[in-house]
C-alpha cells in the first residue's frame, strides 16, 4: 500500500468512529427517525434479532426509531471499544462495538448490555451503515440485575 | 483534497487530543491530583459543570480539584465514545465525549452519567483544555438509580 | 520524523488498539483460553496481582479456561486506551468495566489495565498484561459496602 492508501485507511477508521458516535448521540437526543436513518444506506438492515426484529431499508429504520421514545424516555448510549476493519478497494468495512446503556424504559431505570456487528459502505465519499446486527446480552431492571432478570419481559 | 501532510496532521491532532482526555481521566482517578490536572488547562481556561459550578483560570480550577479530591474518595472515569473536530492549522479543536463514572462521594457509592463539550488549544507541542463543559445526565446513589434520584445533592 | 514514520506510528496505535480489543473479546463468556493466550508472546506474563501471576502461553491458557468453567457470563467493556509506540515495542494503559455472574450472583467490576507489547513477525504480541482491581462487588451491594467479593480473591 502506498502512503496515500495508508492514510485513507486511517481516515476511514476515524470516519466510521464518528458515524457510530453520531448514531449514539441522535439516539440519546430522542431517537429522531429522520436523522438516525440518514446514517444508513438506502438498502440497510437493522437486525435486532428476536427481541427487536429485522428492519429493512431507510423507511423501515426511520419508523422503528420514531416509535422508540414511547417506551424509552431516556438513554445514554456508551459506545465502547470498537474493532474496525476497512477494505478500501471494495469501499466497505466491518465494525464490532460494545454498548453499555443506562436507560429509562416505561419509567423504570434499566441497564442494557449489547454488542453490535456492523457493516459499512462508502457511498460517494461518505461512510454509512449498511447493516447493524444488535446482539442483546441483557436488558435488566436496575433493581434486579442481569442474573436475576437477564431480559425484560415484553 | 488536502495534501498528505495536512491529512496526517489531522489524524495526529485527533490522537493527541484523545491522549489529553485520557490523561485527565487518569489524574482524576489518582485522587484528582490538583496540580497535575490544572497543568492540563490553559491559563485562561474555564471548567463549567453547570450545577457543579464554573471555574475560570488556574487558581479557581485548582481550587475545584482540591475540593473534588476531598468529596470524591474513589472514582473511575471511563472516557468513552467521542467526536473530535480539528481544522488547519491544527492548533485548536473541539470534542464531545461520553463519560461513565462509578464513584464514592462523601462515603456513598454513586453512578454518574455525563457528556463533555470541550475546546482544546495547542500550547507548544502539547494539547491543553481551553474549555470543559460537563453536562450531567444523572448523578445517582447506587441504591436508587436515575429514575428515583436523578440528581443527588452534593452535600 | 518522516511522513512515512508518522503514518506508521498512527497505524501501529490502531493496530495495538485492535489487538487489545481482540484480547478483551476472548474473555467475554465463553472464555476462549487458546485464543486469549494466542495473543501473548511465548514467554508472555499475565500479572493479575491478587489473582496470581501466570507465565507462558500454557499457564495463561489454563487460567482463562478455568474462568470459562467458573464464570458462565461476563462482558469486558474496555476503552480509554493510551498507547505509546517505540519502534517494535509498545506500552498501553486502559480502563475495564465487567459484568460477571459469579456463583450465581451478578457482580460489577471496575479495573485498570496495562500492557507491554512487541511486534514479532509482523504481529503485535502481548509480552506482559497487568491489572489493578478497583472493585468487584456483588451487584446488590456496591463498592462502598463490599469493595471486592470474597470469591474473586
Amino acid at each position: 500500500m502506498d502512503l496515500e492508501e495508508r492514510v485513507q485507511r486511517l481516515e476511514a477508521i476515524e470516519a466510521i468512529r464518528r458515524l457510530k458516535i453520531a448514531y449514539a448521540r441522535v439516539a440519546d437526543d430522542g431517537y429522531d427517525g429522520d436523522r438516525i436513518s440518514a446514517f444508513f444506506t438506502e438498502d440497510a438492515v437493522w437486525d435486532g434479532g428476536e427481541s427487536f426484529g429485522v428492519h429493512r431499508g431507510r423507511a423501515a429504520i426511520k419508523a422503528l426509531f420514531d416509535g422508540i421514545p414511547e417506551q424509552i424516555s431516556f438513554a445514554l448510549h456508551y459506545m465502547v471499544g470498537q474493532t474496525i476493519d476497512v477494505d478500501l478497494a471494495a469501499g466497505s468495512a466491518t465494525g464490532h462495538w460494545y454498548l453499555w446503556a443506562p436507560m429509562t424504559i416505561n419509567n423504570a431505570a434499566t441497564l442494557g448490555a449489547i454488542t453490535y456487528d456492523d457493516e459499512y459502505r462508502n457511498v460517494e465519499g461518505t461512510w454509512l451503515a449498511s447493516r447493524m446486527r444488535v446482539n442483546i446480552h441483557f436488558i435488566t431492571p436496575y433493581e434486579d440485575g442481569w442474573v436475576k432478570t437477564p431480559m425484560l419481559p415484553g | 483534497m488536502a495534501d498528505l501532510e495536512e491529512r496526517v496532521q489531522r489524524l495526529e491532532a485527533i490522537e493527541g487530543i484523545r491522549r489529553l482526555k485520557i490523561r485527565y481521566a487518569q489524574l482524576c482517578d489518582a485522587n484528582y491530583d490538583p496540580p497535575g490536572l490544572t497543568a492540563l488547562f490553559t491559563e485562561d481556561a474555564v471548567w463549567d459543570g453547570g450545577d457543579l459550578g464554573r471555574y475560570e483560570g488556574h487558581d479557581q480550577i485548582r481550587g475545584f480539584w482540591e475540593g473534588a479530591s476531598k468529596a470524591f474518595t474513589f472514582a473511575l472515569h471511563y472516557m468513552i465514545g467521542h467526536t473530535i473536530d480539528v481544522d488547519p492549522p491544527f492548533t485548536s479543536g473541539t470534542g464531545h465525549w461520553y463519560i461513565w463514572e462509578p464513584a464514592t462521594v462523601n462515603g456513598r457509592a454513586v453512578f454518574l452519567g455525563a457528556t463533555y463539550d470541550d475546546v482544546y488549544q495547542k500550547v507548544g507541542d502539547n494539547w491543553r483544555f481551553k474549555q470543559v463543559n460537563a453536562n450531567l445526565h444523572f448523578f445517582t446513589p447506587y441504591e436508587d438509580g436515575w429514575v428515583k434520584t436523578p440528581m443527588m445533592p452534593m452535600d | 520524523m518522516s511522513i512515512e514514520d508518522r503514518i506508521r506510528t498512527l497505524e501501529e496505535i490502531e493496530a495495538v488498539r485492535r489487538v487489545l480489543a481482540a484480547v478483551g473479546a476472548t474473555c467475554d463468556a465463553p472464555y476462549d483460553g487458546a485464543a486469549f493466550a494466542g495473543h501473548f508472546s511465548e514467554d508472555g506474563v499475565m500479572d493479575l496481582m491478587e489473582m496470581g501471576v501466570y507465565t507462558g502461553r500454557a499457564a495463561i491458557q489454563e487460567f482463562i479456561d478455568g474462568m470459562r468453567a467458573r464464570v458462565p457470563f461476563t462482558m469486558h467493556y474496555w476503552d480509554g486506551y493510551a498507547i505509546d509506540i517505540d519502534g517494535d515495542e509498545a506500552t498501553a494503559t486502559w480502563y475495564g468495566f465487567e459484568t460477571p455472574n459469579l456463583n450465581g450472583t451478578a457482580h460489577i467490576g471496575g479495573l485498570t489495565h496495562d500492557a507491554t507489547l512487541k511486534k514479532i513477525d509482523g504481529c503485535w504480541m502481548v509480552t506482559r498484561l497487568g491489572q489493578e482491581l478497583h472493585f468487584m462487588t456483588p451487584y446488590d451491594k456496591g463498592w462502598v459496602r463490599q469493595r471486592v467479593a470474597d470469591q474473586t480473591a
